[in-house]
């Protein structure tokens, strides 16, 4: 099962960072074969902030937090509880 | 001479309890190194690999990288790198190009090996597959746990090839760079000498290993006795993990492309980490800007910085230490020849030009390749042998003698190309480009952002949609070679004999078109 956020990142993946990608699911290892770059981790991070409204610190755009969408969403799921 | 087989194993004797190489939590000895090698190389003896052979490898990077490229040099056969993040096509291209019947990878790197047997004829054996990746392919498999030991009677001679290295070539066919043990062991020894390793450096292992840097870390590493850290290919993603990386494991030396430490600059919370063990570090692969250059090193000061050079077929051959931050519009020269090289500027004709007067830079080293693999054409083309018999490879690049010994690098004299510090040649994207449906013209170019980063991009005449387009050229391309971004036009400027004017449009039309992505995202 997938969420709103989820499916609103796949598409980003998918559509606008890497239109070669396909298959992404929410637990794909994004980074281990390239389907995001590190300009395409800064795409998702400013989306976040734009789109999403949460601010992400720069100290954790990390391995945790985004290697899958699914660690995106727990990791946007938890700024915002905190917020 | 000794070879590269020997070097894990001396370590063995001289520090056997020492770590030999680090990745996250998994920590190797020399002891536990010199095991699996010998072990993964009785399995590939008894997979039929016999001295001469080539063997792919085809891994993300672990520990297992580097046991493994140990395992097939104490075979006394040569590794092949092969790209895992490559299209399966590109990859079985090398495969079939270099004849290779064994690869090597593991369960993560693996997921396209029956569709690569498919393609690769010559491919016959695989170590470290899982059933299910291997399929109904006919392949041999073979573990990475055996009880496997080589018997050690016919390792390598210092003459054998020790790696194929594999680079795009410009019409479309990659090209395979022939290293012997005794041209990478010229280097490894210069570098680990140069810049003074030992046995307590720590070496940032940064590279894939189908980049020539990737030599540094396997081969120097191990003459000094100094522990390699691996870097798995997620973190130079993500820079505050990879700044992470470096201070928890303490990594002294550091050698990577200008365009990775830019992303440490401006996203690598550098500020928030100790990076006090790093000594060394170096670039290479193209110009840092010196802006750039200068902010890097004004952060880490205690840190020792050089700009060092050399294509994949001399391995490095000049340096140029820096002894402060550079002027914001200083051109960093690419230094002087190390021990044994010698360098020369020449014109068309094969004169040394003046001082000054650009050129290309030719190379004779101790380091140099022997050749490409099955191109004695191109091999002759690139490599001339002066009266005494000493080789001059030839470049490509353009480069200045702006003192004595001492170069700048200029340019390029065809249309080669630096992305990121990946090689690639313009030609062979654009070729793959106009073979799609609905593409009748396409140029690719290179357009530099505000800050000295550069971006492939290209344009193209047709109705293919450029999402499609960029799909197509994903399927056939290596990552770094696809266009990050393609532009549909009407019409190409053309030359007065009709051709597409490609100094046109890369200078003219592409910088007017495309806006950098940094400089977009921050709109």
């Amino acid at each position: 099962m997938t969420t709103p956020l989820a499916d609103a990142l796949i598409e980003l993946i998918q559509v606008e960072i890497n239109p070669a990608a396909d298959d992404v699911g929410p637990e794909t290892d994004l980074l281990l074969t390239g389907v995001v770059d590190s300009l395409g981790v800064v795409r998702i991070v400013n989306w976040i902030e734009d789109e999403v409204g949460v601010e992400v610190d720069p100290v954790d755009v990390t391995l945790e937090n985004f290697q899958t969408v699914s660690a995106m969403v727990a990791y946007v799921d938890a700024r915002r509880a905190h917020a | 001479m000794t070879t590269l087989a020997a070097l894990v194993r001396d370590q063995a004797t001289k520090r056997p309890a020492e770590p030999a190489v680090v990745c996250g939590d998994q920590v190797l000895s020399w002891a536990d190194l010199d095991t699996q090698v010998a072990g993964v190389a009785g399995t590939l003896r008894r997979l039929g690999v016999a001295r001469g052979d080539r063997v792919g490898i085809l891994l993300y990077k672990s520990t297992r990288t580097v046991v493994a490229v140990h395992a097939v040099l104490r075979c006394g056969a040569a590794y092949v790198p092969l790209d895992a993040s490559a299209p399966t096509s590109a990859v079985a291209a090398v495969v079939d190009d270099c004849g290779v019947e064994v690869v090597i990878t593991d369960e993560p790197s693996s997921r396209h090996i029956a569709t690569l047997a498919a393609q690769a004829p010559s491919l016959r054996a695989v170590l470290g597959a899982d059933d299910d990746a291997l399929g109904a392919s006919g392949l041999v498999g073979a573990g990475w746990a055996s009880d496997d030991v080589i018997d050690e009677g016919d390792g390598p001679q210092v003459d054998d090839l020790a790696y194929v290295m594999y680079t795009s070539g410009s019409t479309g066919r990659p090209k395979g760079i022939m290293h012997t043990h005794r041209s990478a062991l010229a280097y490894a020894t210069r570098a680990a000498a140069l810049y003074g390793l030992g046995p307590d450096d720590r070496l940032g292992f940064l590279t894939p290993i189908h980049f020539d840097m990737s030599t540094f870390e396997l081969f120097a590493g191990p003459v000094a006795g100094a522990c390699t850290v691996v870097v798995p290919e997620p973190y130079l993603r993500l820079p505050a993990s990879l700044s992470q990386l470096i201070a928890d494991q303490a990594v002294t030396t550091l050698y990577g492309v200008p365009f990775l430490y830019t992303q440490l600059l401006d996203r690598g919370v550098l500020t928030e980490r100790d990076l006090s063990a790093v000594r060394w570090v170096l670039y290479g692969g193209e110009p840092f800007p010196a802006a750039r250059l200068a902010q890097w090193m004004r952060l880490l000061p205690e840190c020792r910085v050089s700009n060092v050079y050399g294509p994949a077929e001399v391995n490095q051959c000049t340096f140029h230490h820096l002894d402060a931050p550079p002027a914001t519009d200083a051109v960093v020269p690419i230094g002087r020849c190390w021990d044994g090289a010698r360098g020369r500027v020449v014109d068309d004709d094969g004169h040394d030009c003046p001082p000054g007067e650009p050129g290309e830079l030719v190379i004779a080293a101790p380091t140099m390749m022997i050749g490409y693999w099955n191109r004695p054409e191109l091999t002759e083309q690139s490599i001339d042998v002066d009266s005494d018999g000493r080789r001059w490879y030839h470049t490509g690049d353009l480069a200045t003698e702006v003192e004595p010994g001492v170069f700048e690098y200029v340019g390029r004299r065809d249309d080669q190309v630096k992305v990121r510090g990946h090689r690639l040649e313009l030609g062979t994207v654009e070729l793959i480009l106009a073979a799609a449906d609905g593409v009748s013209h396409a140029v690719a170019g290179v357009v530099t952002g505000a800050e000295g980063e550069t971006e492939l991009v290209a344009v193209y005449v047709g109705s293919a949609p450029a999402d499609e387009l960029t799909r197509w050229a994903a399927e056939r391309l290596a990552p770094y070679a696809v266009p990050r971004r393609l532009e549909r036009v009407d019409d190409l400027c053309q030359t007065a004999t009709g051709k597409v004017d490609r100094r046109r449009v890369r200078h003219e039309l592409m910088p007017e078109l495309f806006t950098h992505p940094q400089e977009a995202l921050a709109r």
